[in-house]
């Protein structure tokens, strides 16, 4: 529960529709980011975000200002991701469209680290390739948005149960990825 | 705390996620076993590695133009408040109102439909037997009936109903 996001979603219910933006500015980097670790696609990643924000704002009257405003936005985000993975899914056969060009490296100008972007960007995205994708989700709400166990379960709609099973055999799979093709990671580098 | 037993807890104690009485057993294990040690360390490893490649990847962002242009649209319906009625929501009264008229409209119509007369040996005539004789069975306005004919003699018993399924015949 904030004080300051209640009083933003209160004004924007009476009708003050200038207080959606500080509502959510501060949530915007987060959620494309999270968009992208998830779809692994920079146009994708902000499709999901937007449709976040979209129905932010249409459900906005039904969220429960006892309850925290981060998770909820996760929470609609992880499901605008889950269909927009469905949608694709069903239309071109695919879970998601492969890895592309990222957003953040395509702005940078020196070629070395564009470089070392598409690396870590690669690195990254071969560790999550091999994870399902609820184990995906529960990785990376908790071990790389380092949200807690409870927290992952509410936005995942799950149990914490459910969370620490998948969270341990995601973790197992990432090191052993880690492991047999980056071993030099595993040693501190980098 | 034996290896097998631990085994579960180790991924989950990497990322201090487990209960602090669990994470007590597990701990105790570890100091006896090196195996286990080694495991949660590579673990540990991972994670740290992991974290570092998330947080080397950048994921972009929206242009400010992009970005105002996203608000606009997210925010151009506005906010539909609920309507309501008597401080009670609109929709719901609404379709309580509309189910009353309709029950109100149906208990009408019912009351309204007279009730089927009652049965008397009166109002129920069954074809005399020169009717069925000279018309014929077919002939007569249709009304259900049950034939019973006596394989020895002949004798034929013909069970007419009216529409309240109460009988009267006649024999031949």
């Amino acid at each position: 529960m904030n004080d300051r996001e209640n009083t933003l979603v209160e004004r924007v219910l009476n009708g003050d529709l200038a207080a959606f933006e500080p509502l959510v500015t501060p949530y915007r980097k987060p959620l494309l980011g999270l968009a992208y670790r998830i779809t692994r696609n920079s146009e994708d990643a902000k499709e999901v975000a937007q449709e976040t924000f979209l129905r932010a704002f249409k459900y906005l009257k039904s969220f429960d200002l006892e309850k925290d405003f981060k998770s909820w936005l996760y929470q609609i985000l992880v499901r605008a991701a889950r269909n927009y993975r469905h949608k694709q899914s069903k239309y071109e056969g695919l879970a998601m469209s492969e890895p592309a060009k990222e957003l953040a490296v395509a702005t940078s100008q020196d070629p070395e680290r564009r470089h070392d972007g598409a690396e870590i960007r690669s690195r990254l995205s071969d560790c999550l390739d091999t994870l399902t994708p609820r184990e995906k989700e529960v990785f990376l709400l908790r071990d790389i948005e380092e949200m807690n166990i409870r927290e992952s379960a509410r936005v995942l709609g799950c149990s914490a149960v459910s969370v620490r099973v998948h969270l341990s055999a995601a973790r197992r799979k990432i090191r052993a990825r880690i492991k047999e093709r980056y071993p030099e990671l595993m040693e501190g580098g980098r | 705390m034996n290896c097998k037993k631990a085994e579960r807890w180790i991924p989950l104690a990497a990322g201090n996620d487990l209960s602090a009485k669990k994470a007590a057993a597990v701990r105790g294990h570890l100091e006896r076993c090196p195996d286990c040690r080694k495991d949660v360390a590579e673990l540990e490893q991972a994670l740290r590695a992991a974290k570092t490649l998330a947080g080397a990847e950048r994921a972009g962002d929206w242009s400010e133009a992009e970005w105002r242009s996203l608000l606009r649209i997210v925010t151009a319906g506005g906010i539909k408040k609920k309507r309501v009625w008597a401080g009670l929501p609109l929709k719901p009264v609404l379709a309580g109102g509309l189910g009353l008229v309709f029950l109100a409209f149906g208990s009408f119509l019912l009351l309204k439909k007279s009730p089927a007369p009652p049965f008397t040996q009166a109002s129920f005539k069954s074809p005399s037997l020169e009717q069925v004789q000279t018309k014929g069975l077919n002939d007569l306005p249709k009304i259900t009936s049950k034939t019973i004919v006596s394989k020895e003699t002949g004798f034929k018993i013909i069970w007419f109903y009216n529409k309240n399924f109460q009988g009267d015949g006649f024999g031949k």
